[in-house]
């Protein structure tokens, strides 16, 4: 007897448990006062990779480095054209800007001469 | 309003937060029963199983967001409350598999909350010395006339295996009665 159909005649399908008397109806009350308030769901906030946590470092970081190359820049300019040790002489001077000034201006050697031997000049 | 036959109606007012709660008070009352049944044959305290259908539905209720519409709702009913039936049973040791099926007999003939003769006493014993999973299975095509695709839903057991569990299951259960008759 491997087949239900024979259980079935013999025993039913009757459920051999007994309820408490109006269980169901309490039951339905009692749950649907139970139930906490379901609130819709926040929505997801937006989520902030380590890149854009570490991107205005780098900002940062890299201004710094710019800057550094820049006066290490201006200052090898300026090392190269006078180099560490060297000053420059009075005769550096006045071969290059002074010479420049008197060729330029009104005023000449003869001028100069003319000024320092002068009495009308005292 | 009574709870839409259409599947795709009911879940969509399930998820709508203003048809919500008059959806699933609805649903409640359809499907109470069934589900208490369900759980009932498995546990058998009437207290037991109160606890166990509260938590199905306080679980179903906080967890219909989670609730993709990829089975019938009452299949997912069925689903939450046998897991949460078979972890009752697997922390209690008073819903083991019976042992000695003519004591327990005798011991629900004597329960005020058992309906039924010596007969139906001891086919219910029966069924009570069958191992959990092949005692759910067993119910469920037995007594609700569940298909084997929708046990298989259910349990997330292939319908091969099901078919096979429901036939030792009712083998067992009639050797054992012909045998002690």
């Amino acid at each position: 007897m491997t087949d239900d159909r024979e259980l079935k005649q013999r025993y039913g399908k009757h459920d051999p448990y007994k309820v408490p008397e109006g269980y169901f109806e309490h039951f339905h009350e009692q749950l649907m006062q139970s139930l906490p308030e379901v609130r819709p769901e926040p929505a997801p906030a937006a989520k902030v990779t380590l890149m854009a946590r570490v991107k205005p470092w780098l900002y940062m970081a890299a201004t710094f480095v710019g800057i550094i190359f820049m006066v290490q820049g201006l200052m090898y300019v300026q090392e190269s054209r006078f180099p560490t040790g060297e000053t420059a002489s009075i005769e550096d001077i006045y071969t290059d800007e002074a010479d420049c000034f008197m060729s330029s201006s009104l005023y000449n050697e003869y001028v100069l001469y003319s000024y320092l031997t002068t009495d009308d000049y005292e | 309003m009574p709870l839409p036959h259409d599947e795709d109606i009911l879940i969509q007012q399930l998820r709508d937060p203003h048809t919500r709660r008059n959806t699933f008070s609805m649903l409640v009352k359809e499907y109470s029963q069934p589900l208490y049944r369900h759980i009932r044959r498995m546990v058998e305290s009437h207290d037991d199983t109160n606890d166990i259908l509260q938590n199905t539905f306080i679980k179903a209720w906080t967890g219909l967001d989670g609730f993709l519409g990829n089975a019938k709702v009452l299949t997912w009913l069925y689903r939450i409350a046998t897991n949460e039936t078979l972890t009752f049973i697997s922390r209690s040791s008073h819903c083991d598999a019976v042992e000695d099926i003519e004591a327990y007999a005798s011991q629900l003939e004597a329960d005020e909350w058992f309906d039924g003769d010596r007969l139906q006493a001891r086919f219910t014993a029966a069924i009570q010395a069958l191992p959990p999973k092949q005692r759910l299975v067993f119910n469920m095509k037995y007594y609700d006339d569940m298909k084997y695709e929708e046990i298989s839903a259910v349990l997330g057991t292939s319908t091969g295996a099901l078919k096979a569990s429901y036939h030792i299951a009712v083998k067992k259960i009639s050797e054992y009665l012909l045998r002690e008759n």
